[in-house]
């Protein structure tokens, strides 16, 4: 112990102190305390007396840090004055309370921040204004709130929905399985089957066959077709190049 | 984490006290206990791992002797209430 405390006085943010954030710090108090009300509630099982913890609160010392971007917290080491005292007190919440003070989010789940292609200055700009989700990006901008004032940047909701969309883009990208000659209305197409083809309602696909504009006759995320003028329309070879949507383009090389 | 402390969620536990009920059969008065608020100074192991998790280990003052230089002291404060059914 003696030894320990030497250590850390020496050498203050070493491993045997390093410095830690207070989200991390409440995330571990968070799972301590229910880890303790289990504990609780198993022993109340055995035992005729049983309480439920209502609140535990912390006192820490510790020197706060600020590196230009994040606050960090080395806890004060024996011999070490003039700390900070930090006071986290963790109350009950019930079942009730949570549903009424939790967003509710219909539809896909929430996107994290770090999921988006963004930088991380961006990133770091947006958590400090509380953003941490698309979800919240979008209540903002439902609110008019300026983001170039907020953040003293030049991000602006487009730039921004244009990288969320890229985002979401490639985590279902287009895949085509097959393409095959068929007839939609007596007319000879070119039907492109696959996965997440055509997933934008409000975008039309746009397709060009070997350099000429093709009229897209139909279009879902499974299949794809386009009118053919005449079944001699065909080369040997023939490239295929469909606009999905802004984020997605696949090119087919067909071989009649 | 340090193996004088023990993880929060053993120690908290261990600060509540498990005290039976009181009866006097002559007086015909029965009490107790239906709340606990402790509060006491701990020493603590802050510990942070290589992804920055935190992992949290206290115990209450080690050693009860005073010395040049004493540890740090926090404080740790837990409210118990008796389980509404046992209450009544």
């Amino acid at each position: 112990m003696a030894a320990r405390a030497l250590v850390d006085e020496l050498n203050p943010t070493g491993p045997g102190n390093a410095a830690w954030r207070l989200e991390d710090f409440v995330d571990s108090l968070v799972v301590e305390l229910d880890k303790t009300r289990e504990t609780l509630a198993v022993k109340a099982i055995n035992k005729p007396l049983s309480y439920s913890v209502k609140e535990v609160a912390l006192d820490v010392n510790a020197f706060p840090t600020y590196d230009g971007d994040t606050v960090r917290f080395t806890t004060a080491a024996p011999g070490q004055e003039g700390a900070s005292k930090l006071t986290i007190q963790l109350g009950s919440i019930t079942d009730q309370q949570v549903r009424a003070s939790t967003k509710r989010r219909e539809g896909e789940p929430d996107q994290n921040l770090d999921e988006l292609d963004v930088d991380d200055a961006t990133r770091s700009k947006l958590r400090k204004i509380g953003v941490s989700s698309v979800d919240d990006l979008k209540d903002l901008e439902a609110r008019k709130v300026d983001l170039k004032a907020a953040t003293g940047t030049d991000i602006d909701y487009s730039s921004l929905a244009r990288k969320i969309n890229q985002s979401r883009r490639a985590k279902s990208a287009p895949a085509v399985d097959g393409v095959s000659l068929s007839q939609s209305n007596g007319e000879p197409c070119l039907l492109i089957e696959g996965r997440n083809l055509g997933l934008d309602p409000t975008f039309p696909p746009v397709a060009v066959l070997n350099d000429q504009l093709a009229e897209v006759l139909s279009s879902g995320p499974g299949h794809l077709t386009i009118r053919l003028d005449t079944e001699d329309s065909l080369r040997e070879e023939n490239e295929v190049v469909v606009t999905l949507d802004p984020y997605a383009v696949v090119k087919v090389n067909v071989r009649a | 984490m340090d193996e004088a402390f023990l993880p929060l969620a053993e120690l908290l536990p261990g600060l509540l006290p498990s005290l039976p009920d009181l009866y006097d059969v002559d007086a015909g008065m029965r009490s107790r206990v239906t709340g606990l608020e402790v509060e006491t100074p701990v020493e603590l192991d802050i510990v942070v791992d290589a992804d920055g998790r935190v992992q949290l280990g206290g115990t209450p003052p080690i050693y009860h002797l005073e010395t040049s230089t004493l540890p740090v002291f926090h404080a740790i404060r837990i409210v118990a209430v008796r389980d509404a059914e046992e209450v009544g």
